[in-house]
């Protein structure tokens, strides 16, 4: 999966460097993006409302589930504005990189779109660089810091990319905690990320 | 930005109320990574064709391996801590102590 999505990314640059791109197309990259990613949002929504039993057994997990993501959260903003001002970066645009939470392609293009082109390829490196570095980290942070703490590093592809791997590294009662985690981060970030920078 | 919201509710509310016939619903999964792939191949081409961005990307890229650990670390740190505050039980043995 991970592969090839990153292929259609180098791909993408490639054509776009050797000019292989019609056009209509690169006068367009603004609308045709919006498109794809409403296509996106429209089959991750499905997904979401077509798991009923899902959302009904998170009903009943109380408020404490609800902190998990919201500490994640506050820590991965507290991370990316730490680093970010010792790299001479503005707080917000730090603070907006951090809460990408590992979802590169949405806080990309909202960085892209609402601050510059530039900063939406930071966002998307460092949240690409999330997702890789959470798929090697997981299994670590499972085995010393505990089961709650290793859902943390994926932050928002809990509920995707790195969910087989929290339920095989911490077993598959987490599967409910790790999704409904990701549920709410990526329902965070495109909410925190046009707020912060 | 108001649209993106629009078809992720359209989307739950499909899902939820089984608007879809089952056969187009199996299909989400494929819906998704392929959509994936065209807003990446889309993105890669934007960024293709900026050559400000291209001279930048290796510098960029150390930056970013080094905000996505911090935001890691911190991410870790901040559950630790809430581990302290509010004690977390496996699953398991709340349900149980509740009942």
């Amino acid at each position: 999966m991970i592969v090839l999505i990153l292929l259609s990314l180098v791909i993408g640059i490639l054509a776009g460097y050797a000019g292989l791109l019609p056009a209509g197309v690169q006068a367009n990259f603004d609308f045709l993006i919006n498109c794809a990613l409403c296509l996106l949002l429209w089959g991750i929504g499905l997904e979401i409302g077509g798991n009923r039993q899902l959302l009904r057994q998170v009903g009943a997990m109380g408020f404490r589930i609800i902190l998990l993501p919201l500490v994640v959260a506050g820590g991965s903003i507290a991370g990316t504005l730490l680093v970010g001002s010792l790299l001479g970066m503005p707080p917000g645009d730090s603070a907006a990189l951090g809460a990408g939470f590992g979802w590169y392609s949405l806080s990309g293009v909202l960085l892209a779109k609402l601050h510059s082109v530039e900063l939406g390829a930071l966002a998307f490196l460092t949240n690409v660089s999330r997702e890789a570095l959470s798929i090697i980290l997981i299994p670590v942070v499972a085995r010393y810091a505990g089961r709650y703490a290793a859902v943390a590093p994926g932050g928002a592809t809990t509920m995707d990319v790195t969910l087989p791997l929290i339920v095989k590294f911490v077993g598959p009662d987490m599967a409910l905690v790790a999704f409904f985690h990701g549920l709410v981060l990526s329902a965070l970030v495109p909410v925190l990320v046009p707020l912060l920078v | 930005m108001g649209l993106i919201f629009v078809a992720l509710l359209a989307g739950i509310v499909m899902g939820y109320l089984h608007l879809l016939p089952d056969r187009v619903f199996q299909l989400t999964g494929k819906l998704t990574t392929a959509g994936v792939m065209l807003l990446l191949f889309l993105m890669g081409g934007q960024m293709g064709s900026d050559e400000e961005i291209l001279a930048g990307l290796g510098e960029m890229g150390v930056q970013a391996v080094l905000l996505a650990l911090a935001a890691i670390i911190g991410s870790v740190l901040a559950v630790k801590g809430l581990e302290v505050v509010v004690p977390f039980k496996p699953l398991e043995e709340e349900r149980g102590r509740e009942v």
